[in-house]
């Protein structure tokens, strides 16, 4: 327990004081932890960067704006709960290690991080991004690239980027971030838009409508039909048509027959081989979604 | 209504901000400069500037014709500068330029550039390109040259309405080439300024272009006539948002629109066998394109901290989504479309407005203790107008008698979910949580769903070897007020003919069905040198309602992965992959009543199961060999089966109208890597690098192997259908580069 309230005690860089109220809250200050760290990968980081152009009393503190007051580490290097520490060996909580980095950066995209999913699955910003040193070439990652980032623990999703049928993931034109917001958002899945489709119009506008004739799973959700992930299915589609279109439609004649794998039904695009209107038709003669 | 904003004056507007912001006498400059501390003016890096660049030859081998090759890509022969990257900053640091290019000249090249000065201006602007491949086998008949209207020459039309079955010999003879491939090309500009702390102003405008060609199908009722749609979009998009923060409490105001435009508005074609208009008998067919449409979005967002180390955050989004381009007429056919009736209006006016609410609060009343509550509200409001047709052309060849009115489809969703998460130990945590989904829908079958989602996860990560988690959840969503004819009563405002929906249909969206989920990864490092990957995933849903429709629909993967570094100079790795994806679902062969007796009976039923198998396997080391050479080598597998199989319920009705109810040809896709490069250290700021890249790509698909212009050689009634032999065939590449890597200073 007493080292339980130690942890605590260091990992409170939030809020530091300022002026000789910072010397009794053991700050020591940045001339004494370069007496002991070299850090030259440091030098070119993205923090470093903003230290040496300090806008707040906080950032004044150099290493301790994130590693809390460091006189007892001075003191006794040796300690492992002597300063605030990030990563997996951390004697801090993840609560505790995230404040550090909120306590500058809970705003902007971050402005509900405490309330989403990662962050009450113990998810630490260290999990994702490194910033001792430079990885990646934008966004602090912990590994070269967004996406590697990402599949560290969706590994289901790094074998659905290799399929058939894929977003340009591979090529580099798109990341996870292109829809989601991993730091917490308002919406469902963490997508950056209030509903999947609306994230979905913002490359494919022309998808949009209104239209005059709807197909109502179309309007509702583009995920009834499609895997954004990958698919080995054509055009990302979650089944193989005519079976996609089967599934729903039980009316009568063409659409309720099992039509033979050699046929205009189920060859090339099945059912869009004449409904090629199927995210909908403006047309006063599309109600089929042929014209 | 459509609110009219000419895309030009917002790109111009966009423009002068920038190029105000960024004048030397402008007060955002003047504020760049002024809020420094002296402490900025030391020098504490290295000297600038700074970045790297990659110029080299390539050498193709292989064959390479497969639009799988380039779906997404260019890869050309030859000399390329292959990246770029260079950051210019002054001698503090208070003002960089930033210019990073890829695949320059290439069809999917990027340029980037970034200016300003540090923490308070930020000016960026970036020109990519993405090519869509999607076949390269492509041939049609058709003259596309003029966007939009597609004619077949005089005398080879002539011949084929003359006489139909010619086709098979006089098509792939005259049949020319077909590029289908669109090419999306975005610009964008932003700025952010931040010259406060409290204060981030961000404006961001993004010109899309997409244009070429892709494959569409046109018909005349059951005869296809596939050709390619001509792809001309414009897309203008501009973001804004302010946010002011103050310590823990944030408040954000956000502004988007977006307007897409589309250059080519119909597409029409000449039916290569008619050569005059007739009722029945269209002599060309026109089909509308997708109409130019606008979105208004606006947002706000706040947040605060609550006590017991709590917080709360509320967003508030309202959305417009518009559409009112003109009605085409009815048909092209001229001897059809005197028989037509009048149009009930010019334009839908369609209007969408969106509405979206969250509410989210999390506090810790007990040290190891936290509790969140959220609540969320979409709303989605159709307020198009339902209009009545008191018929319509089918297919521009006759008037129908059945009246339809469009569906303006509406819907609300709500959720509410509690959760509590506990401390068990230090690196251990637990969470409990249960949510609620309310959706509520209007002219679709079931009026409401309830989903119920109970749900638990462990989190273990108490050092750096280890780290575990886990969740499982359960979900119980039923579905109330369903009707199976819902949308038949509304779209067919006079009665609808024939047998309609099946009653006893659920659809798979809105069934009732028990959902259960169990996922986790477990990374083991026993050694710094060494760790171990596990993920699994369990996601089976079962519709325990359905008689028809959807059963199941379920899936199985587990992934392992390992890391090895024997030596600090190698590090090796290997990883596999299994997924396992099945569903069935139940339909039933029926005719309606009307011109023969119905036929709806159960011994006619018939049930399609679907299981996809997909293993991935891939290795590789990265070694320093000497001093001065690196070794990396990786290999990957992705394959893919799927397979198909129908049956019929009774299988005495097997040979009659189930006749097609057998299994499928399996399908299989594969796609092979092997990438391996030598690189070699000429100087400290010089490297030399030899890649050899190895990429084979095999397909088997019923669907798409057997695709030629005409395909009466595999389905004998499809006389009068033409198509574009677009195929995706696999492909083998080995790829040769030399290049060198210079980094500077």
């Amino acid at each position: 327990m007493a080292r339980a309230a130690q942890d605590r005690a260091v990992a409170q860089p939030a809020a530091a004081p300022s002026g000789s109220q910072a010397a009794a809250s053991g700050y020591v200050g940045e001339a004494t932890c370069v007496g002991c760290h070299s850090l030259p990968a440091w030098q070119e980081t993205t923090h470093a960067r903003v230290f040496a152009h300090s806008r707040t009393a906080r950032e004044e503190r150099g290493c301790e704006a994130c590693h809390g007051p460091g006189e007892r580490h001075a003191a006794d290097p040796s300690d492992p709960g002597g300063i605030l520490r990030f990563g997996p060996k951390s004697r801090a909580s993840t609560a505790d290690q995230n404040t550090a980095c909120l306590q500058c950066h809970e705003k902007g995209i971050r402005v509900t991080w405490q309330l989403g999913p990662h962050a009450s699955r113990g998810v630490t910003c260290v999990n994702c991004h490194k910033v001792m040193e430079t990885v990646s070439t934008k966004n602090l990652f912990a590994k070269a690239t967004e996406m590697e980032v990402c599949f560290q623990c969706h590994q289901q999703r790094r074998g659905q980027i290799r399929r058939s049928s894929h977003m340009p993931f591979r090529e580099q034109k798109m990341t996870c971030t292109s829809c989601h917001n991993p730091h917490g958002t308002a919406n469902p899945k963490l997508l950056l838009t209030a509903s999947v489709n609306e994230g979905c119009y913002s490359c494919h506008a022309e998808k949009r409508g209104p239209f005059l004739w709807e197909h109502a799973p179309v309007r509702e959700n583009c995920l009834n039909c499609h895997d954004p992930h990958g698919s080995n299915h054509d055009k990302l589609l979650a089944a193989k048509r005519a079976s996609l279109c089967q599934r729903c439609h039980v009316e009568s004649r063409h659409p309720v027959t099992p039509h033979l794998a050699t046929t205009r039904f189920v060859f090339n695009r099945s059912c869009q081989n004449c409904h090629s209107q199927i995210h909908g038709s403006n047309h006063p003669s599309g109600v089929r979604f042929q014209r | 209504m459509t609110i009219e904003i000419r895309p030009r004056l917002i790109g111009l507007a966009v423009v002068i901000v920038c190029g105000i912001g960024l004048l030397p006498g402008s007060s955002w400059a003047q504020s760049a400069t002024t809020t420094w501390p002296a402490r900025a003016q030391a020098n504490l890096f290295g000297p600038n500037p700074f970045g790297n660049v990659e110029v080299g030859v390539r050498s193709i081998s292989g064959d390479t014709a497969s639009s799988k090759f380039g779906e997404y890509r260019h890869i050309p022969k030859g000399l390329f500068l292959g990246r770029l990257a260079v950051l210019v900053e002054n001698a503090d640091k208070t003002a960089f330029l930033e210019l990073r290019s890829r695949e320059v000249r290439e069809r999917d090249q990027n340029f980037f550039v970034a200016a300003g000065f540090a923490r308070t201006l930020r000016v960026e602007v970036e020109w990519d390109q993405i090519p869509h491949t999607f076949s390269t086998t492509g041939r049609t008949i058709l003259d596309t040259s003029v966007a939009g209207t597609h004619t077949v020459s005089p005398v080879l039309r002539a011949a084929l309405a003359a006489n139909p079955a010619s086709a098979a010999a006089l098509v792939p003879a005259t049949a020319t080439a077909q590029e289908l491939e669109i090419r999306q090309d975005t610009g964008r500009a932003a700025v952010r300024l931040t010259p406060t702390e409290s204060w981030d102003v961000r404006v961001q405008y993004a010109n899309e272009k997409q244009a070429g060609t892709r494959p569409i199908s046109t018909n005349f009722g059951f005869n296809s006539i596939e050709q390619a749609e001509p792809i001309d979009y414009r897309t203008h998009q501009f973001t804004s948002n302010v946010e002011y923060a103050r310590g823990p409490s944030v408040l954000q105001v956000g502004y988007n629109l977006s307007l897409f435009r589309n250059q080519v508005s119909a597409l029409s074609w000449d039916n290569p066998f008619i050569l005059a208009d007739r009722v029945g008998g269209p002599a060309s067919g026109r089909l509308d394109l997708y109409p130019n449409n606008d979105a208004h979005n606006v947002s706000v967002t706040g947040a605060t901290k609550l006590p017991w180390s709590g917080r709360v955050a509320a967003t508030v989004n309202t959305g417009w989504m518009l559409q009112n381009d003109p009605f085409l007429p009815f048909t092209i056919n001229a001897a059809v479309a005197p028989l037509a009736p009048a149009l009930p209006a010019r334009s839908l006016d369609g209007r969408i407005r969106t509405l979206l609410g969250n509410f989210a609060a999390n506090v810790q009343p007990a040290k190891r203790v936290s509790l969140s509550a959220r609540y969320r509200f979409y709303d989605l409001a159709n307020h198009t107008p339902a209009l009545i047709f008191p018929a319509y052309v089918s297919y521009d060849t006759s008037v129908g008698t059945v009246a339809r009115r469009n569906v303006p489809y509406a819907y609300t969703r709500q959720n509410a979910g509690v959760d509590a998460s506990f401390q068990l130990a230090r690196g251990v945590s637990a969470k409990a949580l249960f949510e609620r989904e309310v959706w509520t829908r209007e002219h679709r079958e079931a009026r409401h769903n309830a989903d119920n989602t109970y749900g638990a996860a462990i989190d273990v990560a108490p050092n750096g070897w280890l780290m575990l988690h886990t969740s499982y959840r359960r979900s119980t969503r039923r579905a109330a007020e369903y009707d199976a004819e819902a949308t038949a009563h509304f779209g067919f405002p006079f009665g609808e003919p024939g047998l309609g929906q099946l009653d006893a249909l659920r659809k798979f969206d809105q069934a009732d069905r028990n959902r259960d989920r169990l996922d986790g990864v477990i990374q083991i490092a026993p050694l710094e040198s060494l760790s171990f990957d596990v993920a699994y995933g369990i996601a089976n849903d079962d519709f325990v309602n359905s008689s028809y429709g959807l059963l199941f629909n379920n899936s199985n993967t587990a992934s392992f992965n390992v890391t090895f570094a024997p030596v600090p100079q190698v590090a090796l790795y290997a990883e596999l992959g299994r997924e396992l994806y099945s569903y069935a679902f139940q339909s039933r062969y029926r005719v309606p009543a009307g011109a023969t007796p119905a036929v709806d009976f159960t011994r006619d039923d018939w049930r399609r199961s679907k299981r996809d198998r997909k293993v991935t396997r891939g290795g590789g080391f990265d070694a320093i060999l000497a001093e001065r050479v690196n070794l990396n080598v990786a290999y990957s597998r992705a394959r893919a089966t799927g397979l198909v199989n129908t049956v019929a319920l009774d299988p005495a009705a097997i040979a009659t109208v189930l006749a097609g109810a057998v299994r499928y040809p399996d399908t299989m896709n594969q796609l092979q890597a092997l990438t391996s490069s030598v690189r070699y250290r000429l100087r400290e700021d010089l490297a030399a690098k030899l890649e050899y890249l190895f990429e084979k790509y095999d397909e088997t698909d019923f669907a798409n192997d057997v695709m030629q212009p005409v395909m009466t050689a595999v389905d004998p009634s499809a006389t009068q259908n033409l198509f574009l032999g677009a195929r995706q065939p696999g492909y083998r590449a080995h790829i040769v580069v030399l290049a060198l890597q210079y980094r500077f200073p």
